[in-house]
């Protein structure tokens, strides 16, 4: 089966469901690219991060679209664009961005079915950028997955591998829900097996990464790779590890962690965002109302400290959970 | 010294690049005979028994328990008993695959192919087979619903030490294409004669499993001169299927839905794995699957009981079929009525499931290789 | 006035249907009966119908949180309409949505938006669905001169133009935002000149001139159905009422109401000049009149009546499927 990278993976998956569905759209800035310049080179970016190459070619103007740098707007009109009959895939560059869009995600888009009745249909995706790592600062590094997770009506999707990323868009762009769509930006060039066939993940399934009797730990996106070090660095010490990676953390699959956490009896949650009100506190939290009575151990989370995403190497490198940190914690809880 | 064999971490399945020795059944010292246990072999998806090659002494055991090689890694050294150590360490030293960078210098496993093959309504069906060994018998290996050509992965190699063998995808299934006609077993048949028509021209032997044996009754049917013998492991029209099973494989969308599911193939329900369900699922949310499936089984498995025409089929293929059947099958339930279907040669395996040929790979191996070399050119005429 | 008798006739009685929809809306709303808050749509008729008389059920409007009259003149029906303030299962939204979230897909009305400056961003998508399919339908995006002063507005002005969508933003100028004049509030007092910056055709009309709106829409209707981009039409239109119903209004001077209402009163201006044209007479008047109270009075009828939702619709439509 041939290997592709989740850059060519969630590539294929826009091409295969353009392809499918003349409804499904491309919408964002330089998603293509070079519309107007002096040279007259056409996608002339293919999407910041190269993602999006050669759809322009391929699908045309009407169907990728580059836009002013204007994230309302984008956001509001793959909004309306997909309340009207389209299925707009729109690109929020940077996550950090949805300081100046919010409102067109979580007022608009994500209410319209419940105010309306139940009358709306708003088959959005959102596919934006998450993570730190490459030095890009305060407001291009962030996880802000939690805000989004927090939202009734949004469906949020966390890919680690490329399988998971052309499946899980598929099945985002065929979901009738808007859904947001994270790509963890140091995980582009990360390659895995994935089918030339389209095909759909379900939401709420969880991949169970690798199977363990000791510790259970639940991670999203990069983090995953990150818990999986910890996990071989543990196993050598004689500490197995149960690894789920959930996929989306809205629908969130419980179950799963519920199962394996009674199972282990201990629970560590990594999480590359802020902890206030972040996403490991809330799967803590779920473990805490649901298996307390399984645990031998207090559940203990790793995410970034509460401060911004800092610039300089060393800091950033000590703000996003390690595996060292990880392993370190599971033989606190083993002791 | 000659009649040394070395035998290596075995490769099961396209997926498979190492494999952890469980256990050895045998120690250094002790006399084997071919078919013999040696060990278990773990990989993620499934676990193994790994068989002695050849009769004499099991003079090293090169892995010890516990460790993860690469496939054709040696793991064994079987021999005469006159053999000394110096010309043990010779027969390892001489051997390109026995060095620290033996992995490296195995030769690449076969590569399935892909062809494209008349649908017969004007378009065509991409089909995914995996052709192995040589000679001048051919074997072709026909999955079951749900299946694909990895089905074969403990029977495959060993056939092909002898054979050509050609495993196949049906459509509908594994990296062939997902459209199934009116998902007939006969529009499938005739996509299956026309593989080996384009890959294998001339008789061939058919071993089919399950659904894929009222395919291969249908090839046969229609084209008699096709094939030399046919061994049917689990027929499915031979008995009722397992609604459950079906249903269950069809509707399963999450992993914990087709565990269970899963596990109804095997007496041994641990052979279920998480690598096993885990590749299932990955099958199931291809495109078209689902739909390839449902066609499938409305077309062929809905049925109470045998299928009178399958039952008048074995009474007349006589001494060229082979019926294997697991005792503890949960998928097909064997009608009463065929207890004994007069003159059929039949193996059953009261320990397997509805999967004997990966239940218990060595006896299905062994009997199928016999009936091929019964049935081998020259030894009889064509099938009714 | 070369407008047909029957459009003309349309247009007077939908101008009708929301006068009396919003004054009954505001004794109801003070009987306790109405929950939450309401934004009276009162001396802006002219402004809705002159715009929604061009469009079809297949055209798109955004409206704003003072959203009935939008409703209303795209032709929701006034009985799911006057259910869904009540708060009833049988509301246009299910009693989920109230007054500040109405809408009507059906009808191409894309919903009242309790967002100032909501609208225009979705509106966009609206037209881009219509300008992907080439089916010749426009979206207009209503919005006020609170909502001309969000950048959310500017980005949409910007984006239409420059990817020539068929939208149409009617910037609805009632002289307050809140409680805050627009005269305050907006650096400029001529807001269609900020729209003709970002490069679309933009005009300053009577909004309480049926006709003027009527002409200046159309206009810009036209232009959009025929591949010609985006236009702004303002209609300046003071609203008869507070910003909401039981706003005291005391940053309005006395008098200023009383004089809107006998000297810019829509409804009296297009009644006049259709007597004046000779087309319908008074008695012709108080008799649709009349049938519109009925209508509303059988709004009013059917709203008291209709089930209140389930408890169950608590956790209903959130998503169309979860998990």
């Amino acid at each position: 089966m041939p290997r592709k990278t989740i850059r060519e993976a969630i590539n294929e998956a826009l091409a295969q469901e353009m392809e499918r569905d003349p409804n499904v759209i491309i919408i964002g800035e330089d998603v293509a690219g070079g519309e107007g310049g002096s040279s007259g080179v056409e996608d002339a970016f293919g999407g910041v991060m190269g993602v999006t190459k050669g759809l322009l070619p391929r699908f045309g103007r009407t169907r990728v679209i580059d836009t002013p740098i204007s994230e309302s707007a984008i956001m509001g009109m793959a909004a309306g664009a997909a309340v009207t009959g389209l299925r707009p895939v729109a690109e929020l560059m940077f996550a950090d961005f949805f300081g100046v869009c919010f409102d067109q995600i979580y007022n608009q888009a994500a209410k319209f079915r419940y105010m309306f009745g139940g009358r709306a249909r708003t088959p959005l995706v959102i596919r934006s950028m998450i993570g730190a790592g490459y030095s890009a600062a305060a407001q291009h590094s962030q996880s802000p997955h939690s805000i989004f997770t927090h939202v009734p009506g949004l469906k949020v999707v966390m890919p680690s591998s490329a399988y998971d990323a052309k499946g899980l868009l598929i099945q985002a762009i065929r979901d009738d829900d808007p859904v947001v769509f994270f790509e963890h930006k140091l995980l582009y060039d990360l390659a895995d097996e994935v089918p030339s066939e389209p095909y759909a993940i379900p939401f709420g399934e969880a991949n169970f990464v690798r199977e363990g009797d000791d510790v259970t730990i639940v991670a999203f996106a990069r983090m995953v790779h990150i818990a999986a070090e910890a996990a071989d660095l543990l196993e050598k010490e004689g500490i197995s590890v149960d690894l789920i990676d959930p996929r989306t953390t809205s629908p969130l699959d419980e179950d799963s962690i519920l199962e394996s956490v009674r199972r282990t009896g201990r629970l560590v949650v990594v999480d590359e965002g802020n902890p206030r009100c972040g996403l490991a506190a809330d799967i803590a939290a779920l473990a805490a109302e649901h298996a307390f009575h399984s645990l031998k151990a207090p559940i203990r989370t790793v995410t970034a400290p509460h401060t911004p995403v800092p610039f300089a190497p060393n800091l950033e490198a000590a703000y996003i959970p390690s595996a060292a940190r990880v392993a370190a914690v599971v033989r606190e809880i083993m002791r | 010294m000659t009649g040394l064999h070395l035998v290596t971490m075995p490769k099961w399945g396209l997926s498979m690049e190492e494999g952890t020795l469980v256990a050895w059944h045998r120690q250094p010292g002790e006399v084997v005979v071919a078919g013999d246990d040696l060990a278990d072999a773990e990989t993620t998806k499934i676990t193994n028994t790994i068989e002695a090659p050849a009769a004499g002494v099991m003079h090293r055991a090169l892995v010890a328990t516990g460790t993860t090689v690469a496939c054709g890694t040696p793991l064994a050294v079987i021999g005469p008993a006159a053999a000394t150590g110096a010309e043990i360490d010779r027969f390892l030293s001489e051997r390109p695959d026995s060095g620290p960078d033996a992995a490296a210098s195995v030769p690449a496993a076969a590569e399935p192919a892909m062809v494209e093959i008349p649908d017969g309504d004007g378009g065509t069906a991409r089909i995914r087979y995996l052709d192995t060994g040589s000679g001048d018998e051919t074997i072709v290996l026909i999955h079951g619903f749900g299946g694909d050509l990895e089905n074969w992965m403990f029977n495959q190699p060993a056939w092909s030490q002898a054979h050509r063998v050609i495993a196949l995808d049906l459509p509908g299934h594994g990296g062939s294409g997902k459209a199934v006609g009116d998902g007939s077993a006969a529009w499938l048949a005739t996509i299956v004669g026309a593989l080996l028509d384009a890959v294998a021209p001339g008789p061939v032997h058919l071993v089919a499993h399950s659904f894929g044996a009222i395919v291969a009754r249908h090839l046969a049917h229609a084209r008699p001169e096709r094939i030399r013998s046919f061994t049917a492991i689990a027929p499915a029209d031979l008995g009722r299927v397992s609604r459950a099973y079906v249903e269950g494989f069809i509707g399963a969308k999450r992993r914990s839905e087709l565990v269970s599911t899963t596990a109804m193939l095997f007496a041994d329900k641990s052979l279920a794995s998480r690598d096993m369900v885990e590749g299932l699922l990955r099958y199931r949310r291809l495109d078209g699957v689902a739909q390839a499936l449902t066609a499938i089984d409305t077309a062929n498995l809905r049925a109470d009981a045998a299928d009178p025409a399958a039952v008048a089929w074995w009474r007349a293929i006589g001494s060229r079929g082979l019926l294997i059947r697991g005792g503890r099958d949960e998928i097909v339930a064997a009608d009463e009525a065929l207890v004994d279907i007069a003159g059929i040669d039949t193996l059953d395996i009261a320990t397997a499931g509805h999967m004997p040929q990966l239940e218990a790979a060595a006896a299905v191996n062994a009997r199928v290789a016999d009936h091929v070399a019964r049935h081998r050119a020259g030894m009889s005429g064509s099938a009714a | 006035m070369q407008l047909p008798r029957s459009t003309l006739l349309d247009a007077y009685l939908r101008m009708q249907r929301i006068r009396n929809f919003e004054e009954r809306i505001v004794i109801e709303f003070s009987s306790g009966e109405i929950p939450g808050f309401i934004h009276s749509y009162l001396g802006q008729e002219a402004s809705a119908v002159g715009t929604c008389i061009h469009l079809d059920d297949d055209d798109y409007i955004g409206s704003t949180h003072r959203g009935h009259g939008h409703c209303i003149a795209k032709g929701a029906d006034l009985k799911a309409m006057m259910a869904e303030l009540y708060g009833k299962r049988d509301g246009l939204c299910r009693g989920k949505g109230g007054s500040m979230h109405i809408a009507d897909l059906s009808k191409g009305m894309l919903g009242a938006n309790a967002i100032v400056g909501g609208s225009p961003p979705l509106v966009l998508g609206a037209a881009l669905t219509a300008k992907t399919r080439g089916n010749g339908k426009v979206a207009v995006a209503f919005t006020g001169d609170g909502g001309s002063n969000q950048g959310t507005v500017f980005e949409a002005m910007n984006m239409a133009v420059v990817l020539q969508l068929p939208a149409i933003f009617v910037i609805e100028n009632n002289g307050f935002g809140e409680g805050t004049a627009a005269s305050y509030a907006c650096g400029t007092p001529d807001l269609a000149a900020r729209a003709a910056a970002f490069g679309m055709p933009a005009v300053a009309v009577d909004g309480t001139d049926f006709f003027a709106v009527h002409d200046a829409v159309g206009e810009a209707v036209e232009r959009a159905r025929g591949g010609g981009g985006p236009s702004t039409v303002e209609t300046r239109c003071p609203r008869f009422t507070g910003h909401f119903v039981g706003d005291p209004q005391h940053y309005r001077a006395r008098g200023e109401v009383e004089a809107l209402r006998r000297d810019g009163d829509p409804l009296a201006l297009i009644r006049r000049r259709l007597i004046e044209a000779g087309l319908f007479d008074v008695e012709q008047f108080d008799a649709l009149d009349r049938d519109v109270a009925a209508e509303i009075d059988d709004a009013v009828a059917f709203a008291r009546a209709a089930p209140i939702p389930d408890e169950a619709d608590l956790m209903a439509d959130v998503y169309i499927a979860y998990r």
